[in-house]
């Protein structure tokens, strides 16, 4: 067991809430999208999380050759097209409108996305909160040996 | 770990039981971390190490059973779960993540001074 495994899991937190708050800028930044490479509109993505299964580095190999369960953090398993139906709106004038003058607009909501960016970024703050806390502990202890 | 261990004439059952709690605070100090970072993984259930009851039973032992003593996580059955699936309070553990760093660091006080007082006794001095 290493000391400093609990940053790392901490890290990990941060690095996942990151990668979701970039997600969540993403959707709302492409919230009028009608436009993409693959064609069609904007799609808006989620990011799956999933509890690391264990790191790969020596402290992570030796505690599962002892035998030993060590918490190794989280992880992003993948980001996924949200499942939500794309809405169609009316808009003739423009040059993506089908026949009928409907314009297919990303199937994206930008409270849900501004919530989400909001409980990003609140768990990222938790994270920084239980890494200062790990920091300080661990500060004090080699001070004291 | 069988038969007498060298460690033993050094160490003190006292001595030892304070390591063996620093050990299980700092792998506590963890799990409490992992649970934070997981807030939001779905179907996520929070892990606590209950450290104290199991060196507790390992003192009533004594000093073997302390030496030969292992913490591991154990997944809590919390009441509250999301719809997610998740079951962490993130308040709650990062209270116990603040409890927790503060014993770690009243532990390490104790077995330093303690230390400090065998080194003195060995004529070591202050170093």
């Amino acid at each position: 067991m290493s000391i400093f495994s609990a940053l790392n899991i901490s890290a990990s937190g941060l690095t996942a809430q990151r990668l979701r708050m970039d997600v969540s800028s993403a959707n709302l930044a492409n919230a009028d999208t009608t436009k993409t490479a693959e064609g069609g509109p904007y799609k808006a993505q989620t990011v799956v999380l999933q509890e690391s299964a264990g790191s790969d580095s020596f402290a992570g190999n030796l505690a599962g050759a002892l035998g030993g369960s060590e918490p190794a953090g989280v992880e992003v398993s993948a980001i996924i097209d949200d499942a939500q139906p794309t809405k169609r709106v009316y808009e003739p004038e423009n040059p993506e409108a089908d026949k009928e003058g409907y314009v297919t607009m990303p199937n994206i909501n930008p409270v849900t996305e501004m919530t989400d960016l909001i409980d990003a970024s609140r768990s990222y703050q938790a994270n920084v909160t239980a890494m200062s806390t790990t920091k300080s502990v661990f500060e004090k202890t080699i001070e004291l040996l | 770990m069988n038969g007498p261990n060298p460690r033993m004439s050094i160490l003190d059952p006292t001595q030892l039981t304070l390591m063996r709690a620093i050990s299980g605070a700092t792998l506590r100090n963890s799990v409490i971390s992992n649970n934070i970072a997981n807030a939001d993984t779905p179907g996520f259930m929070p892990s606590e190490v209950d450290f104290h009851a199991t060196l507790a039973d390992a003192v009533e032992g004594g000093s073997e059973a302390i030496d030969a003593v292992s913490f591991s996580p154990e997944e809590e059955d919390t009441g509250a779960v999301r719809a997610d699936g998740n079951g962490v309070d993130s308040e709650a553990e990062a209270a116990k993540l603040a409890e927790n760093g503060l014993e770690l660091n009243a532990l390490t006080q104790v077995a330093q001074s303690r230390m400090q007082i065998m080194r003195t006794a060995m004529g070591v001095g202050n170093g």
